[in-house]
This record gives structure tokens, C-alpha cells and sequence, in this order.
């Protein structure tokens, strides 16, 4: 049976190459036993495709490979490196292992004992709202207005600590009273300390 | 000591080994594939080394020499599409437009190298005359002679999409090449 209406371009360019689906290759075949015309545009096709297939499997005219693929591949190695050593990167962090840290926390403990033992015991902080030590006719005492120091004779000296916000008092056995505060302008700490020698 | 670094050694250097024979065997056919899809030698280069280089970091998915060839250049393909994406359009050069150092100074005879580089020219012609789709298409079935399934899967499209850009881009080619042909 042969038809009368040419197939159109799209199915002989893919019956070129066996891309038709199987009925619709039948059909174009029979189509093709009796139309010169298509059977010659088929071999256009075929044509081409051959071109295509030849030259495209050729190096550019007047490419140099060699020198072109040992360039290549000098950048791909270089490249591959690259990217090993980025990838390893990570892993070469140090891990710590169950026994180094058994370890550290034994030293930390040790150590944290060790402060505790040694901690100044004869010296307290205070939010308390005066503080005050007597030796021998001198009173030396510290409260959020400041520091003052006072013989029983009568003389006295007061260091001022105006404006403090966050007053903390010291006392010290050892015959020291301080305190440390902040000033509310310029946000400054600031500790004194009162010593009365015994 | 010793016995802990001969192993190592070995590996390395059979990887260094895999490594050169798998550059060897496929380069130039991935260059030409690379090539015939972005139009030009300096994309071309780029591309081919970006595609080795992702390669060989998945060397693991490469034990398989027979497949490898396969999955080497889905990857170029891949790759080479993203480009296009990336740059928009393939941009077409011929290589007389190079600089000097990649043209080849011992070329056969005068006559040979000017056919040669007439067929060149009216190949890249009909090349560049297609979309990406369709150029990428046509270069993988009827350069690399992948079957139309094949080209799908490299395009990640169904097997009648592909075959509609097979179809249009061999319309297409044939008529942009007609008449010019050496």
C-alpha cells in the first residue's frame, strides 16, 4: 500500500538513522518503495549524518593535541590534588581520644582542688552597705560613699566614690578594707583599697 | 615502619597509574564531545579538565571500565550544558582566530589542510545553527552514536523529547550545511 502524502521532514531525517518507532518505519518504507523524491532525501540525510559523524570525530584544523593535551593534563592532576587535600583537610583535625580526655579531666580536677585548698580565706565580698575594721585607734572603714579612714583622736580622711553603681566592700582581717565599684558616666571599675598597718 | 608505608606507596602509586590511563584513553574523546557542543577550543579546554577532575574525585563510581566510558561522558555532556546555561549561548570560534601556539606547524600538504579546514568550518556552521538541546543531541547520537535512549538519559529527558530535538536538529543541520559542503 503506498500513500500519496509525503512524510514529513522530521521522520525521514530520524528514519535515517533507524530512530522511527517500529509501525511508523513500516508505513514510511512502504511510502518510500514508490517516491523516488523521499528516498533521495532520506540519502541526504544518511549523508550528513555521515559528515557529521566523520568530521566531528576530527581534531580542529589546526589544533597542536599534544601540547595541548599535556597541558590538560598537567591541570587536571593538579586539580585532582587539590581537591585531595581539601578533602583531607578535615580529617586531619585532632580528635581527642577517651584517654586524653580521662586525662585532662583528671588534671582539671587536681588542679581545681588545688585553688579550692588555696583559696584567700580571711577575705570576704560584701553587698552590704558598710563595712569596718579597728586597729589600735584607727577605724578604717568602707561604704558606698567611699572609703574613710579615722583616728579615735579626731582626725579622719575620706576617699569619695561618687556616682558608683554596683558597690562591693571588702574586708580583710589583715587589716584591709576596700571597695570596688563602677562609675555610671563612663562605665569604668574602679578599686580601692584602704591598708591600716598593725 | 617500613612495612606500614609500602602498602600506602603501592596505592598511591597505582592510582597515579589508573589515574594517567584514564586520562589517555578518554581525553581526546571527551575534548572532541566538549568541543562540538560549546563551539570553541579555550570553553572546550576548561570543560575537559572540569570533567576529568569530577571524574576522578568519584573514582570510586569508576571501578567499571567498561561503563566508565558511559558515565565519563554523561558528565562532559552535563557539564557542557551547565556552561551553556551558565554562558547563555555556545560562542563559535575557528581556530585561525587562536593564538599561534595550538596550531601545528607540520600540517599535510597545503590543499589537505584547507579541504580539511573547509569541512571543519561548515560542520561548526551547521552546529552552531542549533540550541544547545538540539546541538547536544545531535552530537551525542550522530557523532558519539549513543542510542536515542542513551541520549535521553544523558539529556534527563523522556526518549520522544529527544527524539523530537534529533529530529529538528538533523532538519536543521542538513539544510544549514546544503550547498556549502565540501
Amino acid at each position: 500500500m503506498k500513500s500519496n502524502r509525503h512524510p514529513s521532514q522530521t521522520a525521514l531525517a530520524l528514519h535515517a538513522a533507524g530512530d522511527l518507532g517500529f509501525w511508523r518505519s513500516l508505513q514510511l518504507r512502504a511510502h518510500l518503495a514508490g517516491c523516488d523524491r523521499c528516498r533521495a532525501t532520506v540519502e541526504e540525510y544518511r549523508a550528513s549524518r555521515q559528515f557529521a559523524g566523520t568530521e566531528g570525530a576530527e581534531l580542529p584544523a589546526g589544533l597542536n593535541w599534544d601540547r595541548l593535551a599535556a597541558e590538560m593534563t598537567a591541570n587536571i592532576k593538579l586539580g585532582v590534588e587539590a581537591g585531595q587535600i581539601v578533602a583531607r583537610r578535615p580529617a586531619s583535625r585532632p580528635s581527642l581520644s577517651w584517654r586524653a580526655a580521662f586525662a585532662m579531666a583528671g588534671v582539671t580536677a587536681i588542679v581545681t582542688a588545688g585553688w579550692f585548698l588555696q583559696r584567700p580565706t580571711n577575705q570576704r565580698w560584701s553587698h552590704q552597705a558598710h563595712a569596718r575594721i579597728e586597729s589600735r585607734g584607727v577605724v578604717a572603714q568602707a561604704s558606698r560613699a567611699g572609703l574613710e579612714l579615722t583616728e579615735t583622736a579626731g582626725g579622719s580622711l575620706t576617699l569619695v566614690t561618687p556616682r558608683a553603681e554596683n558597690v562591693m566592700l571588702t574586708v580583710n582581717t589583715e587589716g584591709t578594707v576596700a571597695n570596688r565599684y563602677v562609675d555610671q558616666a563612663t562605665g569604668q571599675v574602679t578599686i580601692q583599697q584602704l591598708y591600716v598597718e598593725q | 615502619m617500613t612495612e606500614r608505608q609500602g602498602p600506602v606507596t603501592a596505592a598511591a602509586v597505582d592510582a597515579r597509574e589508573f589515574e594517567n590511563a584514564f586520562i589517555q584513553t578518554h581525553m581526546r574523546r571527551i575534548f572532541l564531545l566538549i568541543y562540538r557542543i560549546v563551539g570553541n577550543v579555550d570553553d572546550a579546554q576548561d570543560l575537559t579538565q572540569e570533567t576529568f577532575i569530577k571524574a576522578l574525585q568519584r573514582r570510586d563510581q569508576i571501578k567499571d571500565a567498561a561503563k566508565a566510558a558511559h558515565w565519563l561522558s554523561r558528565v562532559a555532556s552535563n557539564t557542557a550544558i551547565d556552561f551553556l546555561r551558565r554562558a547563555g549561548r555556545a560562542s563559535f570560534t575557528e581556530l585561525d582566530e587562536l593564538s599561534e601556539p595550538l596550531t601545528r606547524s607540520h600540517e599535510s600538504s597545503p590543499e589537505a589542510q584547507v579541504l580539511r579546514h573547509e569541512r571543519q568550518r561548515t560542520l561548526n556552521r551547521g552546529l552552531a545553527g542549533l540550541t544547545a538541546r538540539e546541538r547536544t543531541a545531535l552530537v551525542l547520537r550522530d557523532i558519539e552514536d549513543l542510542p536515542a535512549e542513551d541520549v535521553a538519559a544523558h539529556l534527563g529527558c523522556s526518549k520522544a523529547t529527544v527524539r523530537s530535538h534529533i529530529a529538528n536538529a538533523r532538519v536543521k543541520f542538513k539544510r544549514l550545511i546544503e550547498g556549502v559542503r565540501p
